[in-house]
């Protein structure tokens, strides 16, 4: 049997836009909303990068397990690394992590694969997560949550664990050829909530929804 | 009235010519112009009508402090002709007037003044009979405006924005300040509520250009610096906790969080007292000064200018500047300090005339200043009688005082102190972060205010971490900028305080007479600084009076409290956007696919029942239960909290929070879980399953789900079991499939032994299910057999839709929370918070069974074993209505009557169709309890239902559906 | 709006928070008087002054003690449990 499809928790909030499909890691997401997606992205554009694969794991064994899968850790609390074949892992606080693998990446399968061991405590996410980016992207986060994001590094790698239009995010600032953007991460049942009104948001301000196609690089890295 | 050549720091555009109507007639003004100020140069001098007597007025302040000049503007209501730009097109009328501002019929109230003195409301019009008819007349005659209720409701975009430090006011002494923090290496926020910076300091200028060059130096140098963010045309609309302050501008709010605050902010300008002196042509020395130098108007052809400061003498030499003639400065002092000001206007042939004051001054035929008649003061400064000298004139400017704009300071909680020598309010203890400078700080000499600013500035800035305060000299003021007593009696009044609300002086005479001699119960009898200019122009003079009536001091009078907002905001910049939290099962669309109705439930949305074309909703809730109890059906509980407690001491864990044991479950079992609060109040429920030694899965309630897993973590930072806590309440979904036909459904989708051997009543199995790996309980909250189906969210709408398509054979269909609710109700189960209150515990709901006393420690414990040896003062019980009964039922918190007292109340209650009969659960005193007792149920129209109690399961009570059918 | 620093996430404003309510050591439960208990449970001390409270920074579900001043309406110190010194 075919392994199962996987469903973005964007998808009910994007269906009416969607011009466009493709199905990244099994989950049905949006290539294109229309001819207007790479000019939001130079604007404010809002992404879906749901599909991408995730696992999470906490408590005081958790990273030596995860450094024992070959998953690398970082050692401050609230701040997140890129190992070299391109993982993101973010530290939330002191002892929790979330692994984020790049497209094909493997590591949150083993995560979930693997049995914890003392002091290891699985946890199963369904994130909806969002990448922000373009002109007024710090504009849109002034308008949305009460947390100055010009302070999120991308040199130093901090996570800010915060509240946005009234929902728990983690987010983090990276910086790119085309700029700086803004990934965030919220609780799956929030995210068609989230969506929405970032995107009402970024229209206001002259951007919009973004489809993969018109991400490009943003959405593999 | 004359329009000046052009000023250097004019806010004209005199490129564009601006034609708008005020009061059916046209006027030409230039954009840039405010309506005041464009009326004004027009010849215009009556603009307004007084609140109470609808006297005719002019321009007081032309600042906006005060509300002489308020109009409509078509729909939009309280516009400020003080600060509001005329615009093309714009069709203006005065407000509060009967008939017009030229005609205002009830302009005659003026001369029924006697019988309405201070606080006449409360004692004119308390007849209760008669005030419904009082009450029309004052909509009519009182208001500000008429709405217009089809104004469109707008929202405006809110933000946030941060800076190390924000400074409150662009004058001189703001600009220093900013400059300052901002070389310190600080980012500056700089905010003026004037449409350009520069504040006093480009028009008080004494007819000498030196210090409109200082400040536009300063200006320059703040919009040049890198580290300052000059936001002009935008006020501070109060002081929130730490730093945090609303910016109004006209497009929405900014809500600022600063590390430092320096409050810049001047003063206003307190209009002198004697009678008449709110004739339109008396005003303000420093709204005669911005007319000259931001519209570049002569106010007005021949001037007197009432002094009592150094400001007097430099609005009289900017008259002069403006070719207007200066009949004479008088000056309430008894002598006039020496000063190159002084000097310069004897150069100009004017001597002052010291001790002396204006007695009254007089109108023409229109109710427009024509003339004054100067006084002589005497020791005490009362009018020497015979003194009396008139001279003709149309424009008095007052100069005798300020009071500072502390506004921000009092709700930042500063301590004041009154300086006698200032003769006004100083801060005496700011809070940490809090800064102020300038003529708020009492430092009222030019360059002294600068210098107050840079110490501020750099004391700002090191409070946010950068650079260093330094002690910067600033020289004591040598001449109090305030008279003490700026007021010259009248037997026969009019001689005004405050302006918005037609206060006289003997109107604080009186109200000190009747008792209120406090500056709180002065305020609301005499309803002094409470019109819309908030007390502006006028508390500081309230004040004096009334500490010279009690025989106090200043300081000992104290003032009101200064509230937000520091002028009125638009309630769209209020509304902003509004963001309220939806929170949507992964399964949302595939109810709307079945045209679910949805409702709320907490920040989830449910469906409440799946609608179908030409049933009623009651139906429709019927034919979904009746289809679970026939056939098979499918409901979507993911808004269950679903933890996860994993660890060699989860057991016990459980054990402490819960009221129930569960170190001696079996792995693959599932037991009911009941927690209790501190005091035994039930306060959630669940189900708990093992799922290995040391791994149990167990959910709460929706509503309790956040809760309950911050509390549960709580605990375990305080107890450090061995353990850990997930919440997976948005990481899994979850439903529920429900019937005679679910094992038959289930069974196509999955190799799993599905037999009541292997899988029993109350066991949990995990494996997999079209192919995703599932959690599955057999659970008996609905009455039929059933599986509660776990799965990871991302699969639950591959195994929703599977189920739909492997049931449909078996006439399978979706139910909602209203059908789940029959059901339940059904089978006699409760629901925490509706069947359960903030008192119930758990005896009074039979779960005496849920409760463990032989563990060592559980929350509620104590309590519990306290309450179980008390007699119970209610049980929740089953109950069902006749038969036959027709009519309306009871609905849930009716209450149950016995002997014309209330003995308890109905918590659930629903038609069954299954049972045929009205059911419901109800809370009755224990002696009430017993099967087959009747009772009586109130309803809402007072008329009352019989109704019996009965045991609970209402259906299926031997649970046979559980049972292996044959 | 009041700022709160949680020891872990930093300062961040108050509506990022839950108040449980203060500190207070419980009697012993299985010794103390029916009345004692009660008091415990029901009573709690309205007086002004510092008072050592279980706070918990939502976004995170961190949870941490603050000492606060509620006459002066200041927070002096955050730590997490068994930080104090």
């Amino acid at each position: 049997m075919s392994a199962p499809v996987r469903v973005s928790p964007l998808l009910d909030a994007q269906r009416s836009q969607a011009s466009k499909w493709t199905q990244p890691e099994g989950m049905q997401s949006v290539a294109a909303f229309g001819p207007g997606d790479a000019a939001h992205l130079h604007q404010v554009g809002i992404g879906d990068l749901s599909f991408r694969r995730r696992a999470g794991v906490k408590g005081t064994g958790a990273a030596a397990w995860l450094k024992s899968l070959g998953i690398e850790t970082p050692e401050r609390p609230n701040s997140w690394l890129r190992m070299p074949d391109g993982t993101l892992v973010l530290r939330l606080g002191m002892t929790e992590f979330l692994v984020e693998d790049v497209p094909g990446g493997g590591h949150a399968a083993r995560m979930q694969a693997t049995a914890p061991s003392h002091g290891v405590y699985p946890v199963p996410r369904f994130d909806a997560s969002l990448v922000i980016a373009g002109r007024e992207a710090l504009e849109l986060t002034r308008q949305t949550c009460a947390f100055d994001f010009a302070t999120l590094s991308p040199q130093a790698q901090t996570v800010a664990m915060t509240s946005m239009v009234g929902v728990g995010i983690t987010a983090i600032a990276l910086n790119g050829s085309d700029g700086l953007r803004y990934r965030l991460w919220c609780d799956g049942t929030y995210g068609s909530y989230l969506w929405s009104t970032l995107v009402e948001v970024a229209r206001d301000l002259g951007g919009g929804e973004v489809g993969l196609d018109a991400l490009g690089r943003i959405a593999q890295v | 009235m004359k329009r000046l050549s052009v000023m250097p720091d004019e806010w004209l555009d005199r490129s564009r010519v601006v034609r708008f109507r005020f009061e059916g007639r046209s006027f030409e003004g230039f954009a840039g112009d405010s309506i005041s100020s464009a009326l004004w140069a027009a010849g215009q001098r009556t603009l307004g009508r007084s609140f109470k007597y609808h006297r005719p007025r002019g321009i007081l302040s032309a600042a906006n402090h005060d509300v002489n000049v308020m109009v409509q503007d078509g729909q939009r209501l309280n516009t400020r002709g003080d600060v509001v730009e005329v615009r093309e097109g714009m069709d203006l009328s005065a407000v509060n007037t009967f008939g017009g501002l030229a005609n205002d019929r009830a302009r005659h109230l003026n001369r029924l003044s006697r019988f309405l003195p201070v606080g006449f409301y409360y004692k004119a019009f308390h007849n209760k009979r008669l005030f419904p008819l009082w009450e029309r007349m004052f909509r009519r005659v009182t208001g500000l405006g008429v709405l217009d209720f089809s104004t469109p409701h707008i929202r405006t975009p809110k933000r946030y924005d941060f800076c190390d430090v924000l400074v409150i006011g662009a004058g001189p002494s703001g600009l220093s300040a900013a400059l300052a923090a901002a070389d310190a290496g600080a980012r500056v926020a700089i905010c003026d509520e004037n449409a350009r910076a520069g504040g006093s300091g480009l028009y008080q200028l004494g007819g000498d250009t030196a210090r409109a060059d200082a400040t536009r130096s300063l200006l320059a140098r703040v919009r040049a610096h890198d580290n300052i963010r000059l936001l002009e045309g935008t006020y501070a609309a109060g002081y929130y906790a730490d730093q945090w302050v609303p910016l109004i501008d006209r497009e929405r709010m900014t809500k600022m969080r600063a590390k430092s605050v320096i409050v810049a902010s001047g003063a206003f300008e307190q209009p002198s007292v004697f009678r008449n002196n709110d004739l339109p042509g008396v005003m303000n020395g420093s709204a005669m000064q911005r007319l000259i130098y931001r519209y570049a108007l002569r106010p007005c052809d021949s001037a007197v200018v009432l002094a009592g400061n150094a400001d007097g003498y430099r609005v009289a030499l900017d008259l002069m500047a403006a070719g207007a003639r200066v009949e004479a400065v008088v000056d309430m002092r008894a002598s006039v300090p020496a000063s190159p000001l002084v000097d310069a206007l004897k150069a100009r042939g004017i001597e002052p005339l010291a001790g002396h004051a204006i007695q009254e001054a007089h109108p023409d035929g229109r109710g427009e200043l024509a003339g004054v008649t100067l006084v002589k003061l005497d020791g005490s400064g009362r009018p020497v009688a015979g003194s009396e000298r008139r001279i003709a004139c149309d424009g008095v400017a007052m100069s005798t005082g300020w009071s500072p704009t502390m506004n921000l300071l009092y709700q930042a909680g500063t301590r004041m102190r009154f300086d006698d020598l200032l003769q006004q309010f100083v801060p005496d203890q700011l809070p940490e972060g809090v800064f102020a400078c300038g003529r708020s700080n009492g430092v009222y000499t030019f360059e002294s205010r600068m210098a107050d600013g840079v110490r501020a500035g750099l004391a700002a800035a090191a409070h946010a971490g950068l650079g260093e305060a330094a002690p910067v000299g600033v020289p004591p003021e040598a001449e109090a900028p305030s008279l003490a007593w700026p007021i010259v009696p009248h037997p026969d009044g009019k001689n005004f305080v405050d302006f918005d609300e037609d206060l006289q002086v003997k109107d604080f005479e009186n109200a000190v007479q009747e008792g209120y001699d406090n500056i709180e119960l002065l305020k609301r009898f005499s309803t002094v600084g409470m019109g819309p200019s908030q007390g502006k122009h006028s508390n500081m003079t309230a004040l004096r009076i009334l500490a010279r009536l009690t025989g106090k001091s200043p300081q000992q009078v104290g003032t009101t409290t200064a509230r937000p907002f520091f002028h009125p905001v638009p309630l769209s910049h209020l509304a902003g956007r509004g963001f309220s939290p939806q929170r949507l099962s992964p399964l949302h669309g595939r109810h709307a696919a079945h045209g679910a109705v949805f409702m709320q439930a907490g920040a989830w949305l449910r469906p409440e029942y799946y609608a179908v074309g030409g049933k009623s909703r009651i139906d429709c809730i019927r034919e979904e239960a009746r289809r679970v109890r026939t056939a098979v059906g499918l409901i979507d509980v993911g808004t269950l909290g679903k933890l996860e407690v994993r660890g060699p001491q989860a057991a016990e864990f459980l054990n402490r929070c819960y009221t129930g044991r569960y170190d001696n479950m079996k792995v693959g079992a599932t037991r009911y879980a009941v927690m209790c609060d501190e005091s035994g109040v039930l306060s959630d429920e669940g189900v708990v399953a093992r799922i290995a030694d040391d791994v149990f899965y167990f959910t709460t309630t929706s509503s309790g789900a956040a809760t309950v897993y911050r509390e549960l973590s709580r605990l375990n930072t305080e107890w450090k079991l061995d353990c850990g806590l997930v919440n997976l309440t948005g990481a899994y979904s979850a439903m529920n499939l429900a019937g005679p036909a679910s094992r038959k459904v289930l069974s196509q989708l999955t190799d799993m032994d599905l037999s009541s051997a292997a899988f029993p009543y109350l066991a949990i199995r995990c494996g997999t299910v079209a192919g995703i790996p599932v959690r599955m309980m057999r659970v008996g909250f609905v009455g039929e057999w059933g599986y509660e189906i776990h799965v990871p969210a991302e699969y639950g709408p591959t195994l929703w839709d599977a189920l739909m398509k492997a049931g449909e054979a078996s006439g399978i269909g979706p139910f909602g929370v209203e059908a789940q609710r029959l059901l339940r109700l059904e089978k006699g189960h409760l629901i925490v918070s509706q069947d359960t209150d903030g008192l119930t515990h758990p005896f009074e709901v039979g779960m005496d069974w849920a409760v463990k006393f032989d563990k060592l420690f559980f929350t509620g414990k104590r309590s519990l074993q306290i309450l179980r040896t008390m007699p119970l003062k209610r049980k929740l019980v089953g109950f069902r209505l006749a038969e036959n009964h027709s009519g309306e039922a009871p609905k849930e918190c009716h209450l149950v009557i016995r002997d014309g007292d209330i003995a308890g109340r109905v918590t659930s209650i629903s038609w069954s169709p299954h049972v045929g009969r009205y059911i419901g659960l109800a809370f009755l005193p224990p002696d009430m309890a017993a099967v087959g007792t009747p009772f009586t149920i109130r309803l809402s129209d007072g008329g009352t239902v019989n109704a019996e109690v009965c045991d609970t399961p209402f259906f299926d009570p031997k649970d046979e559906r559980q049972k292996e059918i044959a | 709006m009041k700022l709160m620093t949680c020891p872990i996430n930093g300062t961040r404003p108050i509506s990022e928070f839950v108040y449980w309510g203060e500190i207070r050591p419980a009697p012993d439960a299985n010794t103390c008087t029916d009345d004692r208990w009660a008091d415990y449970v029901f009573n709690r001390n309205g007086a002004p002054g510092v008072k050592k409270e279980w706070w918990c920074h939502t976004p995170s579900n961190t949870w941490f003690i603050a000492e606060r001043d509620t006459e002066k309406d200041k927070v002096l110190r955050t730590y997490l449990h068994g930080d104090d010194k």
